[in-house]
């Protein structure tokens, strides 16, 4: 609710005896709903203070003990100790993490984790990898060294701390630093550098943010580690003192001329990876494109009754993920463009789905398994594809996340691995006949994508339960349904991922990746591995925590053996690959930053003649299982209860003077405590002219928000007194609104999310008000009660300039009247539509529909005018107590990436050049629709139309130049005069 | 009239920051330093801006001190009060010092690189332009000895700043520690881990060695013995008069950073950002003792005849037992201890963050 809760503040400190006054509040915004009340304890460690809730602990204990060993670390590659506990934040799960109140802003699925540095909070979420979970440890603790290491030396050289480090480099350094290069990290250079879209060092800004950028500062970093030395890194820290250009604090540090450091990173990378070439091929040589446009994952097949051939997968090609399927013909080329079977990220059903980490699953009857998050944690959808219907929906108490649901033979079952509270991930059998979950793992180990074998007794799955899993490795095991038992499928320091068993029961296929010689991972390729050992001997346990059994060797003693077989050399990945027929396996192709859904097609040949065929030694002994260190109570630390303590997170002053309200000052500040679940805002200031009137000007709002329930609650009290310049109050003289006002009372407004898109507000006020406008003789005094409830709707798509898809809209009634002497008396009713037609990717044309009434006595009235709404007619000078408004807008591309014509636009920030035609229509009026009221337009159909330009700066700024005609008298009459109009904001 | 001016002219002075520098030098015979425990803090002296690895100079009575800031300061000994304080660039980081009554500054910021001042008469002697110094000078009879940014070995008069002789390592390299002269010899060692012997009078190279790592901190040498700490969890000792590699110490975790050492008699003593206080036999180099200062010490330790003392950076000042390594005193300072400690005979003089001069003495405990 980011943005509603930008709402929710603007409610709090403004002043609710006046809904007007607020029009132009925004009031849109989806909501980031805080389902679970988490029971906040802390584990105080020697340099920590961990925040954990209790159903996680053990993954805490990991956690704490990961901070420590990073601290260790650290301290020697910053040769630096921090003097301050480090508070840390860990969320079991990415979906209790995306509901931090820590940041107002949305959590995207790929974020691992962030540092926070107003009050230097680490906030970071597990993902059922405690690997993974320690890395990100790593890496955010390397953003608090830095961070509190160039703080001390800007501080050391009495320089204000406003100079940033890049983030490449900060963010580099952090991957660098967080351990070893990962198979992502190669994939991404591979790719970039073979695809040739490698951004150069003096450019790297132009990727700012992206996960290209990331492993590109790692990259550098371990170029300059490699080449000029590791101390460099801290060197390049230490020197920021140097200049507020940190290319010139690079260029002394390394003492070379940044254009040649740039060309021997640029060479470095070449002389690594050209040679890797020989041997290895691009997706697009060896496979043949199914959905290669956009963002294409999971595929899934499935033949229908009737014959036809067709392939699902998750998909994003116009900013929304959707679950697509595409006919294809026995070639598996595709026979039209892919169709959206799911909308998704548009409903409170299909939230968004796991586009990178679920796969779907297909029965032999149609019935199509699928994960989405909805609400406070993930369901399985099923689907039946056959008669296009929805099927039965499946949440489970306490599962958090679930991934890659998989039918059984039977259709009876479903297999998926989930995240529950305690932050592990864990592999279970859902009885859909029975209604019954069956538990099969319940350990630390990191289970994946399960998958059922012909005849239902086993499930092949990846995990890093392996022995070689403390370096991260994965391998393939079985799961016996019938014992309990869990068996090696493939054994070695690798990853093994997403095993799909073939139909025939023989094979297993998989992608699998590597270290190579020079300790980098090579391509991840399409590997199948026999599903019965190549001599006649048990199989051998793996570890697990059902209990191991001994390991027996084969008849004549010898090691248990499986042939895989290589089916391809990628320059990069290939995921997620499954059986199709007519001897094709379909998989996701990375290629050129694109994932893509592709087939592979001669698979029997492929496997009889493979790239590289390889034997699985099975391993004879069991080893025992690894585990990371954990920090527990009896130790090394000390577990408390979350007290709230508040801490200041803004202050801001400011005085101004001007011919209207004089010289006017005052102050903001606003606090929170350290889960940012409760915030206390101040606000003073004072109108006074005149040092003894001083209190009759004084202006002061305390006001509390609470966050951390689903319904987000404020309240406070208020003064306001002063000189006041209102456009919408009914009593002032029209042309220059100025008179005396005193308000005082206490309001509470309560905002409750229905759901992602959806929610509630309601807001009452008490207050005393005395208005006195001597021009007029008016001295009025009031007790107002105002109460006011809305419906919010939004689902809006955002581009670069604003919502490009989707719809809004805003259901406003409130009542404010005057409950001791009845001067006040009217109500209000407002209706704010706004819908986006996309018409093609680019072009999307969007209308606004808009009423609005205020009515009985004292009504206020509304505005229009400027760039908000009614172009072409200055700020406030279309007035009425009842309104209504009309704009469409055609909204379409000039040039995208302008920068790649006319670099320089780049150094200027700007990101796109848009067009727009639009059309505006108002008319406001008092009492009779007609009536004429000079000089508001009050009375007149008018309107507008004209073509605008849009350019976004830096990703975030719109600059909005309008240029039109204005109509007049219900569209008769057109003006000669051409309108312009400039104005900063998103359209809307 | 005359009192209101003179007033005045205070204010000025006062609102200026005392910018002026002129000290009464009464040359003092030094004694041994061995400032015993318990210590407790006699004052504190706000400097203004952060300090440079090298430790305050004690000359005469007063404490010398550059800052990151580009001033000097000079604060009497025994009250912790400002004698003066000048601005002679944007940044001093190495230690400046004094030879005569000339205050020689290295800037390493700024529009001189070397600056000589009269500490008598308060007035600018000479300025040297050219590469920025960022590391401490070293005194060699009435001259002193500098290496610059580009790695350029100089030995410059006192008096006049007249180049004696300069000295070009190859490869221009970057030198991080500050050199350190004996009888006949000044040593330098680069960031890449090369160790140059020069003559201090000619300033002919003797001989070179390599170490391997890199070094970014001042080596110690006494009794004919060069103790090189590098950043890669390494600490060589070299013949000085050969360059000889004695023995050395490599540590499994090649993240640990050592400390610039401190050598007395038949020990060395080195910190290290692991938090380590290691103190071995110099001829047989075998570790004797170590002491864990919980946080990274980055600043050099010093020892007296019977105490190591070693700052942290968890803000922690160490006494520790010179035979065995034991704690003695731990005492918590205002902010981490970066720079090198001085120690006079009754006192230590520490710099700490964010900004302070520290003096620390003997108080009689009643034990």
């Amino acid at each position: 609710m980011r943005l509603a809760r930008i709402c929710l503040f603007c409610v709090c400190v403004g002043w609710l005896g006046a809904p007007a006054v607020a029009q132009y509040s925004f009031y849109f915004g989806r909501n980031k709903i805080q389902y679970k009340d988490f029971d906040w304890n802390v584990l105080k460690t020697e340099h920590f203070d961990v925040y954990f809730y209790p159903e996680m602990q053990t993954l805490a204990e990991h956690g704490a003990a990961f901070a420590e060993e990073a601290y260790e670390e650290l301290q020697n590659r910053f040769n630096f100790s921090l003097t301050n506990r480090v508070p840390i934040v860990f969320y079991s799960s990415q979906l209790h993490f995306k509901q931090t109140n820590i940041t107002d802003g949305f959590i995207p699925d790929g974020v691992g984790g962030f540092f926070e540095f107003l009050k230097g909070r680490v906030v970071i979420p597990a993902n059922g990898n405690l690997h993974r979970f320690r890395r990100v440890v790593r890496h955010e603790m390397v953003h608090v060294f830095t961070l509190n290491k160039l703080v001390r030396v800007y501080r050391d050289y009495r320089i204000p701390p406003d100079r940033f480090l890049p983030l490449w480099f900060t963010e580099g350094l952090a991957e660098y630093w967080s351990g070893p290069m990962d198979y992502q990290h190669e994939m991404i250079m591979r790719d970039a550098i073979y695809a040739n879209y490698l951004v150069p060092l003096e450019n790297i800004y132009r990727v700012s943010g992206t996960y290209v950028m990331y492993k590109e500062g790692e990259a550098l970093c371990r170029f300059i580690s490699e080449q000029y030395g590791e101390e460099k890194l801290l060197q390049m820290i230490e020197n920021a003192w140097i200049d507020r250009d940190f290319r010139k604090v690079m260029e002394f540090t390394l003492q070379e001329d940044y254009q040649i450091i740039n060309d021997r990173w640029l060479s470095w990378l070449r002389t690594t990876y050209y040679p890797r070439l020989d041997d290895v091929n691009v997706a697009t040589l060896d496979a043949d494109g199914i959905a290669v446009r956009g963002f294409n994952s999971k595929p899934a097949y499935y033949r229908q009754k009737n014959g036809q051939r067709q392939v699902y997968f998750t998909g994003n090609h116009d900013g929304y993920s959707n679950l697509f399927y595409v006919d294809v013909d026995s070639l598996y080329r595709p026979l039209g463009e892919p169709k959206i079977l799911v909308h998704g990220e548009r409903s409170d059903e299909f939230e968004s789905f796991h586009v990178l980490d679920s796969r779907m699953s297909i029965s032999e009857d149609g019935r199509i398994a699928f994960v989405t998050k909805s609400g406070e944690s993930d369901v399985i959808h099923t689907y039946d594809v056959e008669s296009r219907a929805a099927g039965p929906v499946y949440a489970f108490e306490d599962k958090v996340a679930i991934y890659s649901p998989a039918w059984s033979p039977d259709g009876e079952k479903i297999a998926f691995v989930s995240i529950d509270n305690s932050g592990f991930i864990d592999l279970y059998v859902y009885d859909t006949s029975r209604d019954e979950l069956m538990r099969l793992t319940n350990d630390t180990y990191d289970d994946r994508d399960p998958s059922w074998n012909p005849s239902g007794t086993q499930l092949v799955f990846s995990s890093d339960r392996t022995t070689f899993g403390h370096s991260n490795a994965y391998n393939l095991f079985t799961y016996d349904l019938e014992h309990g038992s869990i068996d090696y499928l493939t054994y070695g320091d690798q990853h093994d991922f997403s095993p799909r068993w073939s139909a025939d029961g023989q094979q297993v296929v998989y992608v699998s990746t590597r270290r190579e010689a020079d300790g980098r991972y090579g391509g991840q390729d399409i590997y199948v591995v026999d599903a019965e050992p190549a001599v006649e001997v048990d199989p051998h346990v793996a570890l697990d925590s059902l209990g191991t059994r001994p390991a027996l060797a084969g008849s004549a003693g010898l090691p248990l053996q499986r042939w895989a077989h290589r089916l391809t050399s990628l320059t990069t990945a290939a995921f997620d690959p499954v059986w199709a027929d007519d001897d094709h396996i379909l998989f996701a192709s990375f290629e050129n930053y694109r994932f893509s859904i592709r087939s592979l097609g001669g698979v029997d040949s492929l496997i009889k003649s493979p790239r590289a065929r390889e034997s699985i030694a099975q391993p004879l002994a069991v080893a025992k299982p690894w585990e990371f260190d954990r920090l527990n109570e009896p130790t090394s630390v000390e577990k408390l209860q979350y007290k709230r303590r508040y801490g200041l997170d803004i202050a801001q002053g400011q005085i101004s003077s001007n011919a209207v309200w004089g010289t006017s000052g005052g102050a903001v500040l606003a606090f929170s405590d350290l889960l940012g679940n409760d915030r206390l805002f101040v606000t003073l200031y004072s109108t006074s002219q005149y040092t003894n009137d001083f209190l009759r000007g004084l202006n002061i709002n305390l006001s509390r928000v609470h966050l951390s329930g689903r319904a987000n609650v404020g309240y406070g009290i208020y003064r306001y007194g002063g000189l006041r310049y209102d456009f919408t109050d009914p009593d002032a003289p029209l042309e220059f609104p100025r008179f005396w006002e005193e308000v005082y009372g206490g309001f509470g407004a309560v905002s409750f999310p229905v759901s992602m898109f959806r929610r509630v507000e309601l807001s009452t006020s008490l207050s005393w008000d005395d208005k006195q406008i001597p021009i007029r003789r008016i001295d009025r005094q009031a007790l107002l009660l105002s109460n006011a409830v809305s419906l919010v709707h939004d689902n809006a798509l955002f581009g670069m300039n604003g919502p490009v898809d989707g719809w809004r809209g805003k259901l406003t009634a409130a009542y404010t009247t005057d409950i001791a002497y009845s001067n006040v008396n009217y109500v209000t009713l407002e209706a704010d539509l706004r819908h986006y037609l996309r018409l093609s990717r680019h072009v999307t044309f969007a209308s606004r529909l808009l009423g609005r009434i205020n009515h009985g006595r004292e009504a206020r009235l509304w505005f229009m005018g400027g760039s908000w709404d009614l172009r072409g007619y200055p700020l406030f000078d279309v007035r009425g107590k009842k309104a209504w408004f009309t704009s469409h807008e055609l909204r379409f591309p000039l040039i995208n990436a302008p920068s790649a014509y006319i670099p320089p636009l780049a150094i200027l920030g700007v990101a796109s050049i848009r067009g727009a035609l639009f059309f505006d229509a108002a008319h406001t009026w008092n009492d009779g629709y007609h009536d004429r009221i000079y000089p508001i337009f009050a009375g007149e159909t008018i309107g507008s139309t004209g073509l605008g330009l849009r350019l976004n700066l830096f990703g975030g700024f719109v600059l909005r130049y309008d240029l039109g005609y204005r109509l007049r008298e219900g569209f008769k009459t057109r003006e000669n005069r051409l309108f312009r109009q400039f104005f900063f904001g998103f359209d809307f | 009239m005359v009192l209101t001016f003179r007033l005045l002219s205070c204010l000025l002075l006062a609102l200026s920051g005392c910018a002026g520098l002129q000290v009464d030098l009464n040359p003092r015979a030094s004694a041994e330093p061995a400032p015993n425990t318990p210590l407790e803090i006699a004052w504190s002296y706000n400097a203004r801006a952060g300090f440079g690895p090298d430790a305050p100079q004690p000359f005469d009575g007063y404490i010398l001190v550059g800052t990151r800031q580009g001033e000097v300061h000079v604060i009497e000994e025994a009250s912790g009060r400002r004698v003066g304080t000048k601005r002679f660039g944007d940044v001093v980081n190495g230690a400046p010092v004094v030879v005569g009554r000339t205050l020689v500054v290295p800037v390493a910021a700024g529009r001189s690189a070397l600056i000589g001042y009269d500490l008598r008469r308060a007035q600018v002697l000479w300025r040297r332009q050219g590469t920025p110094i960022h590391t401490g000078l070293v005194v060699a009879d009435q001259d002193v000895i500098l290496v610059d940014l580009d790695g350029t070995v100089r030995r410059v008069r006192a008096d006049d700043g007249e180049l004696v002789w300069a000295h070009e390592l190859p490869g221009m390299p970057r030198v991080h520690a500050r050199p350190i002269v004996t009888s006949n010899m000044v040593v330098i060692a680069d960031e890449r881990g090369h160790v140059y012997s020069l003559d201090t009078t000619t300033g002919q190279l003797i001989w070179t060695a390599n170490v391997p790592g890199r070094v970014g901190v001042t080596p110690a040498i006494e009794g004919g013995r060069l103790v090189v700490a590098t950043t890669r969890g390494r600490l060589s000792v070299l013949d000085v008069d050969s360059g000889e590699d004695l023995w050395h110490v490599e540590l499994p975790d090649t993240t640990v950073r050592f400390t610039t050492p401190a050598i007395r008699g038949a020990h060395v003593v080195a910190g290290a950002s692991d938090g380590m206080l290691r103190m071995w036999d110099i001829d047989a180099g075998v570790l004797n003792w170590a002491f864990d200062g919980e946080e990274a010490l980055t600043a050099a330790p010093v020892m007296t005849g019977s105490h190591v003392y070693v700052g942290s950076m968890g803000r922690r000042l160490y006494a520790v037992r010179k035979s065995d390594g034991t704690l003695v005193q731990e005492i918590e300072l205002r902010g981490r201890i970066k720079s090198s400690l001085a120690v006079q005979p009754d006192a230590l003089i520490v710099l700490t963050e964010p900004r302070y001069v520290v003096r620390l003495t003997h108080v009689d405990d009643g034990a």
